[in-house]
């Protein structure tokens, strides 16, 4: 089996209506989005607030089911699955979220939130305390603050106790939510080195979600890259770095902080041209001359999205 | 527009709150003991009288009929006459409630006005000595048995001064040593909400940005604190005073007044269904009422809940 | 006219602990120029700005020495009065998360008039007309519409430009920023940082910018200075800084950035966390985490020199061409 997990045009469709109001409000979240992620690779889904990135997680771990579309995880559809059909496979996919400090009950020590899961996976109990003790040596905690509370500890520490737990379900695919991202500078940095040595020592792929494009490019083997619900773009790093294909990408590298591209005469000539559709296509649908988003392969694993012009 | 819009969702909870209430009393009263056609009928009476009687009062046929007969003479205000004075209800209630309802006003307003400065004044310097005196008070307010209060004041400003009348209910003067005794009660409470509410909002990080503006305390205190502190205040008050039309019976009692708290009272001993109804739904249409009002005070000062 | 933070030593005191937050630190900001405060959390940069507007309670903060200089004049030694008058006028500030910031039910018209009713005198038809123009010069143009809303009804990226007009309203002099982009997404963030460049060219504000990214602040400044445990470690112009760090923790921090072209390799990590106000390593406050720590580290507190013209640092190794 060389992907892990299969994305098959995953949609979710929030409708709200309201009892006085007559029309009902269709807003899609995910639209269509397929993409694939091999083992061992760490995949990095870029987009920024509201582009659906966090309500796409939440349909692959089913905590939100998408409103059709196939999740296909270790060859299997989990969209087909009943609960209980369901349980050895959320076991396997785990995810660590933005925030440590609402992802870790305050009134449990750290010794409690961790063993929860490992009594709830039947985990034989007198092994219980070692287990955790073993994993919290992993993630860098000292194993004797077990007995601690989540306030006795920083932010980074607070997210390492979050791998830590995610780890004691041993999964094979971890999703991260933008997980350093509240984190100081330095400390992201020691928490992404502890990722990639977690990585290598237990055989994990990554699906790593993040508005930051300097750190998913630093991470990732391939990259897609998520606007209004859908995948505009999507390839291997190197691809995407060398040659971006869609503006939206382009928009974000050049927004991305460091890179001397800040002006404030808009008259400046940009080095980099902008992205060209190819043939037939647009980039946007905003005069209504396009119809069927495509994902068009402009090289081999590199696909951008556009519009197929009406008429062609 | 979306205010309206606001409103009308409102008017419409509105109504359907009143109907489900209504419809609740209406089963429950016929869940409790005793048939009001033999309170009417008296102890001698016959089964054929007993019987005529039920049939006059209509509480022969199957109840679904009752409810739906009782709810088309709801939608006309009609809500029959009282069995013990064969009155009709609503004239009844009118007749009581507008004593009650003065008796609510002064009362709420007594203990706003004092309470709110008060509250604001403690927040603002607390630990000092207005915050000492008002947490005397509020404590006071709240261990205080408000009939003992009412006697007491009897007591002192009727019998031993005699500034107010004992009894009575034709003036105004009469409803001052009442309106007192209640709105002590509340007082306590709305200052305890708007001291810790006022606390809460001058902890708050838009009061930074005010001092960093250069505002003066006053006007980071009343400009900016005082209106989103209110919120929950405005809420508490407006329940409040829902609860004071319901009738303060002891109060009423203490001070000799024919309010609706004693009117409901002698329904409910004399089974007298029609009142009973017809007073419940009165008060739950009230209660109704001054939470929509509440509501549009709220919306008012929050700007936020007009979109919900 | 510069604004000059002199010596400014200043402890929070509660119960019976001391926590030393600020030991010394000294920096200037000029007119028209963007000075940045780098550090990560708990190294006082914060404390650093809240303290030079005078927000800071005391009790429990409590200045120990140093001076604020603002227009020749030490503003530490002003009445709260007289303080009062200048804050929002001469100086000013923005905020993190303009959601918090902002009083919720007030229009953001009202407040930013208020300002303008104040300090400038202005009546309620100027101070309007005035507004207006602010929320142009911010990009909230447009007529009445952002004049006329609550601060729920905006977006993210426009609540923050709400708060930088409410901020620049009486046209002050200095602008502190603290962190003002780093609850923002990127293309947002881009945009108000272009925003904050302009009003620097175009109204000649000096601006002290409070950021933990060297990344943000590499796209904006003339000069940074970063701080660590209280203290400025390193100090000098954008350029320099990027190009030739003289102190340790910033050649770490620079070091720790990730991007692309470190693909495949691990980013250098500096062990251990920022120490805490309350117990501050003795000699100098970095060396348990310094890989170039020596015994005299542990023993001496560095000065700060000027190894390079323009270019200080607090480090007994650091070097130069000598000045």
């Amino acid at each position: 089996m060389d992907q892990i997990l299969k994305l098959i045009n995953v949609t979710k469709i929030f409708s709200g209506h309201g009892i006085v109001s007559s029309k009902h409000n269709i807003f899609k979240a995910v639209n269509n989005v397929s993409f694939n992620i091999e083992k061992d690779t760490i995949f990095g889904l870029v987009g920024e607030s509201g582009c659906g990135k966090t309500t796409l997680a939440r349909s692959i771990l089913l905590l939100d089911p998408p409103t059709y579309g196939e999740i296909v995880f270790l060859e299997k559809d989990l969209t087909k699955l009943s609960g209980k059909q369901l349980l050895p496979f959320r076991m396997k996919m785990q995810i660590v979220f933005q925030d440590p400090h609402s992802a870790l009950n305050p009134k449990l020590t750290i010794y409690k939130s961790m063993k929860e899961g490992l009594s709830n996976r039947n985990y034989p109990k007198d092994k219980i305390k070692s287990r955790i003790e073993e994993l919290l040596d992993v993630v860098g905690i000292t194993p004797s603050h077990m007995y601690r509370f989540p306030h006795e500890f920083s932010g980074g520490q607070k997210q390492r106790i979050v791998i830590a737990r995610a780890l004691s379900m041993e999964p094979e695919l971890l999703i991260l939510d933008e997980p350093v991202s509240s984190l100081d500078v330095s400390i992201q940095a020691q928490i992404i080195n502890l990722l990639l040595d977690l990585k290598e020592k237990f055989r994990l792929t990554y699906l790593f979600i993040s508005h930051d494009l300097n750190l998913v490019a630093y991470l990732s083997d391939r990259i897609g890259v998520m606007y209004k619900g859908r995948i505009v773009e999507i390839g291997d790093t190197d691809n995407i770095i060398d040659n971006p294909g869609h503006p939206y990408t382009l928009k974000l590298f050049s927004s991305a902080p460091g890179k001397m591209e800040i002006g404030i005469h808009n008259n400046e000539e940009k080095d980099d041209p902008l992205p060209i559709p190819p043939d037939g296509f647009v980039f946007s649908n905003d005069n209504g001359e396009a119809n069927t988003f495509k994902l068009i392969q402009v090289e081999d694993g590199h696909l951008v999205g556009c519009y197929k012009k009406i008429g062609n | 527009m979306e205010f309206i819009l606001f409103l009308l969702r409102r008017f419409t909870r509105l109504l359907l709150t009143i109907l489900i209430i209504s419809t609740i009393i209406f089963f429950v009263i016929r869940v409790i003991p005793g048939d009001p056609a033999l309170v009417v009928a008296g102890i001698d009476a016959s089964d054929e009288e007993i019987q005529a009687i039920r049939v006059k009062l209509g509480t022969d046929a199957p109840v679904a009929v009752q409810y739906i007969n009782w709810m088309k003479d709801m939608v006309k205000l009609d809500f029959g006459k009282s069995l013990t004075s064969n009155q009709p209800v609503l004239k009844i209630i009118r007749q009581r409630f507008s004593l009650t309802f003065t008796l609510a006003i002064l009362g709420i307003l007594l203990g706003v006005i004092i309470a709110i400065p008060l509250g604001v004044l403690s927040a603002v310097h607390r630990w000092s000595l207005w915050d000492y005196f008002g947490m005397v008070f509020s404590q006071l307010g709240m261990a205080v048995p408000s009939f003992w209060l009412g006697i007491i004041l009897l007591l002192i400003f009727s019998v031993k001064f005699p500034i107010f009348p004992l009894f009575g209910s034709d003036s105004l003067k009469n409803l001052v040593l009442p309106a007192i005794a209640l709105g002590f009660a509340r007082a306590a409470v709305i200052l305890r909400l708007t001291r810790a509410s006022m606390v809460d909002e001058l902890s708050k990080e838009y009061i930074i940005t005010a001092r960093a503006k250069g505002l003066t305390e006053k006007m980071i205190h009343y400009r900016h604190a005082l209106k989103n502190a209110l919120i929950p205040v405005v809420t508490v008050t407006g329940i409040q005073f829902g609860y004071m039309l319901g009738g303060a019976i002891i109060i009423e009692q203490v001070f000799s007044l024919p309010g609706l708290g004693r009117l409901f009272l002698y329904a409910i001993y004399q089974r007298d269904f029609p009142l009973i109804q017809g007073g419940v739904v009165f008060i739950a249409i009230i209660f109704s009422l001054t939470n929509f009002i509440v509501d549009i005070f709220y919306s008012i000062l929050n700007p936020k809940i007009r979109l919900s | 006219m510069e604004l000059i933070v002199k010596n400014l030593d200043l402890s929070f005191v509660s119960g019976g602990s001391e926590a030393h937050a600020l030991r010394g630190i000294d920096f200037s900001v000029k007119e028209g120029e963007i000075h940045s405060l780098v550090g990560e959390s708990g190294s006082g940069k914060t404390v650093t700005s809240t303290a030079i507007m005078r927000l800071l309670l005391s009790p429990p903060a409590r200045i120990n020495s140093g001076e604020i200089i603002l227009d020749g004049i030490n503003t530490l030694k002003m009445q709260e009065k007289e303080h009062r008058k200048i804050r929002g006028k001469k100086i000013a500030m923005i905020f993190q998360e303009p959601s918090k910031y902002l009083n919720p039910t007030l229009k953001i018209g009202k407040q930013i008039t208020e300002s303008l009713i104040l300090h400038l005198g202005m009546d309620k038809k100027e101070a309007v007309l005035r507004a207006l123009a602010i929320l142009e010069t911010v990009g909230l143009g447009g007529g009445k519409r952002v004049l006329n809303s609550y601060p729920h009804e905006l977006s993210g990226g426009m609540k923050q430009r709400a708060m930088i007009a409410i901020a620049i309203s009486c046209n002050p002099d200095f602008l502190i920023a603290d962190e003002p982009t780093t609850a923002l997404d990127v293309t947002l963030q881009l945009q108000i940082l272009e925003l904050i460049l302009s009003l620097k060219e175009k109204l000649s504000m000096g601006i002290l910018f409070i950021s933990h990214d060297l990344r943000v602040v590499h796209d904006i400044s003339d000069r940074i200075s970063v701080i660590y445990a209280g203290k400025i470690v390193e100090g000098t112009s954008k350029n320099e800084l990027f190009s030739n760090p003289l102190h340790p923790y910033t050649q770490l921090l620079l070091k720790s950035i990730p991007d692309a072209e470190k693909r495949g390799t691990r980013l250098t990590t500096i062990p251990g966390k920022v120490p805490d106000a309350e117990n501050i390593p003795t000699g100098c406050a970095f060396h348990p985490r310094c890989p170039k720590a020596q015994d005299i580290c542990r023993e001496k507190e560095p000065e700060m020199k000027e190894y390079i013209k323009g270019h200080f640092s607090a480090c007994h190794f650091s070097q130069g061409e000598g000045f």
